[in-house]
């Protein structure tokens, strides 16, 4: 068992229903995005007791139909902007909840979306928990990277 | 541009081209021509606290290249994907830091976040104070501040 993966699961699949009506369950494939193909990454920072980032990695097509489900929109009409607000969001109310297991007092960050080419990293940390979700076909993960120890800031 | 964008401007001018002789060895200087977002690889650091924003760096590809090198003493070796995102990631670490220090204080620093051949992360909830495009020898760097819109 990885790093609280119950308690991101749980998570996960109340955000995906209650805000989206979506059910997204955890699933054992895994989310690899090919190089070259359009994916985002939704992340939030935590500092304070304890550091580290939580991130949200899906491809395009599934942050469009976020997007249509947040903003009300058909899918062909959503832009950019409101796909990165929509993934942002997502990334965030999980970073939220997942705040509150930490060490206190921790602050957490606004959140950052990326559409990435599978070039997203976050240095000097170590991933601690992935968990993929199903979503419709869908496939999209969730990662929580923790600050290396030896780092010296 | 305010008084406030103004004075940041000089000082992180001044602390990005000491940065970048004492580690690289080189001069910064601001290109004679103003240009649009470079195009290249792109990281930012997040600061909460008694100030709220992001600082993006970004860096063309070829100046990239020059500082993962200078910075992990590869000389004549290729550099990797995960030498590049490593000091993208320690660039944009070593810029924040030193911007945070002339901000308010206290605030924390995140880790960085690194995005090689990035489009350009999504800062809306963000306001723009402050763009300084440098040039040196090897390539572009671009230091961008943004406020969280309150």
């Amino acid at each position: 068992m990885q790093f609280i993966e119950p308690e991101i699961i749980k998570y996960v699949e109340n955000i995906w229903s209650s805000t989206l009506s979506l059910e997204a369950r955890q699933t054992e494939t895994s989310y690899t995005p090919h190089e070259g193909e359009e994916n985002l990454t939704g992340c939030v920072h935590i500092m304070g007791a304890w550091n580290g980032t939580v991130s949200l990695q899906c491809p395009k097509d599934m942050a469009v139909q976020a997007a249509s489900i947040m903003f009300g929109l058909k899918c062909e009409d959503t832009e950019m902007e409101e796909i990165q607000d929509a993934l942002g969001e997502l990334a965030n109310m999980t970073g939220g909840n997942l705040k509150a297991l930490l060490p206190e007092p921790c602050s957490l960050s606004l959140p950052t979306v990326a559409i990435t080419d599978y070039n997203f990293r976050i240095p000097k940390t170590e991933l601690i928990t992935q968990v993929n979700f199903d979503c419709g076909g869908q496939v999209f993960s969730v990662s929580v990277h923790k600050k290396v120890d030896n780092s010296d800031d | 541009m305010t008084e406030t964008t103004q004075f940041m401007e000089k000082d992180v001018f001044q602390l990005t081209q000491m940065i970048w002789q004492s580690t690289f060895g080189q001069s910064l200087e601001k290109p004679d021509n103003i240009l649009a977002d470079i195009e290249g690889s792109e990281g930012w650091v997040q600061i909460a606290g008694a100030w709220d924003g992001v600082i993006r760096i970004k860096v063309s590809d070829d100046q990239l290249i020059f500082v993962t090198k200078t910075m992990f003493l590869l000389e004549d070796d290729p550099a990797s994907k995960n030498d590049l995102q490593e000091a993208m990631g320690e660039l944009t670490n070593l810029i924040g830091g030193n911007i945070k220090a002339l901000l308010p204080a206290p605030s924390q620093l995140s880790l960085p976040a690194v995005d090689l051949g990035g489009k350009n992360i999504d800062l809306s909830d963000y306001d723009p104070i402050l763009d300084l495009p440098l040039e040196s020898r090897d390539g572009m760097v671009q230091v961008s501040i943004f406020k969280r819109i309150k």
